[in-house]
């Protein structure tokens, strides 16, 4: 199975029930690997506690024009999507920190004036947490942009994973990070809140879903247990709603302790199992 | 010398915008024949990204050597700086008096970026 935890608006909960969820499969003694999306702030670690951590470095591939062959010919700045390679008084320049490193100038020029040069943007780290979890996690550099990039290299470890269970903790929002991190899920869990803002963003965020043509169920967190706002849109919309995590003092007090809920409350283990069931059924329909 | 001046109207009687990339345009002021001309940076304006570098290159093909605005972010700086236009800060009056000001050399220049991209 091979699940990713989204929610459009921050705050609600994604890391929480992405946590849970991979201790309640390790717990069934399924082997379970999880994945922090969130590069720009991962805090998976904080609750798995990863042993022994592997660091890499996250390299991307930047244009470096050799001025003796280069023509001026301009196709490069032409094809460039991003503005980062712009000719200012016939002169060729570069913005490293705007190129997406699709790699068509590159392929355009005809003299062959254009290598590439690596950048480092951020690094993959990974190892082994709570209950035998595996975790990868991904760092942004700071002052740089390229999310996506260290997203789709820390999902390049997934390439002949052997676990049972793949579990991904997205970045908030409905930009290109998500749209990267949700890219090969078999099934996407959106996680909300019972306000107008966590109705606001879930829409944004089924809608971006839909449009990704990906399998999808909701999981409403600090739930006063008779949510009519967010029911109401599920309803409507025949989403599926895979469960509630109670609003209790107690969990945000587990939570404040970098401690797992369903390791120290039977109850929101009994919670959390049904909303794990839910799923593998969901996956397997 | 041709001055370009990021300005919040289309005249030389404008409010100077204090952003560079996302101004609504430029007054090309040239300093021998005393004659200007708006030029219109409103595609820049709402570019999702790039808008210093797409601005100054918009200032650059029009022949520019100095350019007056309020602040300069990275991306901005090294495109002017390559190809060699000089920029000079000036904030909180018109399009005329900043170059009355520049002719007297009153005028603070930009040596290094003085914002990060994205400012405002």
């Amino acid at each position: 199975m091979y699940i990713a935890i989204a929610s459009g608006k921050g705050g609600t909960g994604k890391t929480t029930v992405a946590v849970n969820l991979a201790v309640v499969s390790a717990l069934l003694n399924k082997r379970t690997r999880l994945l922090d999306c969130d590069v720009e702030e991962p805090d998976v670690h904080v609750f798995m506690k990863p042993e022994d951590v592997e660091e890499k470095a996250v390299n991307v591939k930047i244009p470096v024009i050799d001025e003796q062959k280069c023509t001026k010919c301009g196709k490069c700045k032409d094809i460039c999507e991003f503005s980062s390679l712009v000719f200012l008084n016939d002169k060729p320049v570069i913005f490293d920190d705007m190129c997406h490193s699709c790699m068509l100038c590159l392929r355009v020029c005809p003299f062959d004036a254009i290598t590439l040069k690596d950048k480092k943007i951020g690094t993959l780290r990974s190892g082994y947490g709570v209950n035998n979890v595996l975790l990868d996690y991904g760092l942004l550099d700071i002052g740089q942009v390229a999310a996506p990039s260290i997203i789709s290299q820390l999902k390049d470890r997934l390439k002949n994973d052997t676990n049972n269970n793949v579990i991904l903790d997205c970045p908030p929002g409905t930009a290109c990070s998500v749209v990267e991190s949700v890219k090969d899920a078999e099934f996407v869990v959106l996680v909300t809140e019972p306000t107008r803002f966590g109705l606001n963003d879930l829409k944004l965020a089924v809608e971006l879903m839909r449009s990704l043509e990906k399998k999808i169920g909701v999981v409403i967190n600090r739930s006063d247990d008779n949510d009519p706002l967010i029911e109401d849109y599920l309803n409507k919309e025949n989403i599926n709603l895979l469960g509630k995590i109670p609003y209790l003092k107690e969990a945000a007090h587990i939570y404040s302790e970098g401690d797992i809920l369903v390791k120290k409350d039977s109850g929101l283990h009994s919670r959390f199992l049904t909303i794990y069931s839910k799923i593998t059924g969901e996956v397997e329909s | 010398m041709k001055v370009a001046v990021s300005t919040q109207g289309k005249d030389i009687n404008s409010v100077v915008d204090a952003r560079f990339g996302r101004t609504l345009g430029f007054i090309i002021f040239d300093t021998e024949s005393e004659n200007w001309e708006f030029l219109d940076n409103s595609q820049v304006l709402n570019a999702p990204q790039g808008a210093g570098i797409q601005a100054a290159k918009h200032v650059v093909d029009a022949g520019v050597n100095v350019v007056i605005t309020g602040h300069l972010g990275p991306n901005a700086f090294k495109a002017l700086s390559a190809a060699q236009v000089n920029a000079y800060t000036f904030k909180g009056g018109s399009v005329k008096e900043a170059i009355d000001l520049l002719k007297k050399g009153e005028l603070q220049s930009l040596t290094n970026p003085d914002v990060e991209g994205h400012w405002v």
